[in-house]
């Protein structure tokens, strides 16, 4: 390198290094959030155990909504026959799913109209 | 890489390294207050404009942070990092249109710069003399001076034969030696 060179290289890092100092660069958080939202993540097991837990739950819940929308066997008509002796105020009463399943009953058993009304209402006041 | 500036060469920890490489801002947030004047440095060097320099810093940190879990030697973040930013800022002069550039036609017509002898030391705005260089002429001196790369390893990023990068460089001193001697022509 001739002396030439030195010199300008000199001239050169000095200017740069007073520049630099002129310049505010701050650590930015949306740096870290979006380098991160394509670097590739490494999920633990448990994550994909709870999604097939979650996903046999589901299936179990559709399976048992299904059953319980269907038509049901005598024995278990039978069963049920009675007026059931929970009071109606209760809040697990009046969940979409035990109404469905109350007003499947009441069809079957021959509700009076003024029953039906009084449930189909109670349905549509918790599924509007 | 045959030289290290200083800020490149300075050694993280590799529980830092490996924190930041999984998303931990505080670890990114370390890695960068440490090297963020070394890369702001050799992207004003380059691009010689303030702005653009912190501009493509940000971008460079992104780059970095995403891209860390590659890395395959913590020892050499610093330049891992050095050759990040400056192969994002030819990025960036890539995608941008380059004036057609005049390779060795004009170098018979200017002076030879290695014959004189301390022409430069008469150097008084080293900011007027960087803007009489091309945008290639600019980057290409100043990764050889500035940033101690050899002529091979920037054709190496640049993509463009030793040569050129040569001719180039000599170019660009013999432009400036042309321009000082015609201020002092003018006092």
């Amino acid at each position: 390198m001739t002396n030439n060179e030195r010199h300008l290289r000199q001239q050169w890092q000095q200017f740069v290094a007073q520049e630099a100092e002129q310049v505010s660069l701050e650590f930015d958080p949306h740096i870290a959030n979006s380098a991160g939202a394509s670097m590739p993540r490494f999920h633990p097991l448990w994550l994909s155990a709870a999604a097939v837990v979650l996903g046999v739950g589901i299936v179990w819940w559709l399976t048992d909504v299904s059953n319980g929308l269907a038509p049901q066997q005598e024995s278990l008509l039978l069963a049920d026959a009675e007026p059931p002796a929970v009071p109606m105020l209760l809040a697990s009463n009046y969940t979409v799913d035990a109404l469905e399943r109350r007003l499947q009953q009441a069809y079957l058993h021959g509700a009076t109209e003024s029953e039906l009304t009084q449930l189909w209402a109670q349905y549509r006041a918790l599924t509007q | 890489m045959s030289k290290e500036t200083f800020g490149f060469g300075q050694v993280t920890d590799v529980s830092i390294i490996r924190a930041a490489s999984k998303g931990s801002s505080q670890a990114q947030h370390v890695i960068f207050e440490r090297y963020k004047t070394a890369v702001l440095r050799t992207l004003i060097g380059m691009c010689h404009d303030r702005e653009l320099a912190r501009d493509l810093a940000q971008e460079v940190f992104i780059q970095a942070f995403r891209k860390l879990h590659q890395l395959k030697n913590p020892q050499r973040l610093g330049a891992w990092l050095k050759q990040l930013t400056v192969r994002t800022a030819l990025s960036y002069f890539r995608s941008q249109t380059p004036p057609p550039e005049p390779l060795d036609d004009n170098i018979a017509t200017l002076p030879s710069w290695s014959d004189q002898v301390d022409w430069l030391i008469q150097l008084r705005d080293i900011n007027t003399l960087i803007k009489q260089l091309t945008e290639a002429e600019r980057y290409s001196v100043w990764l050889y001076l500035g940033e101690g790369y050899s002529h091979e390893e920037i054709a190496q990023l640049t993509g463009e034969a030793a040569a050129t990068v040569r001719k180039r460089y000599q170019r660009a001193l013999a432009k400036l030696q042309a321009h000082i001697t015609q201020s002092q022509e003018q006092l």
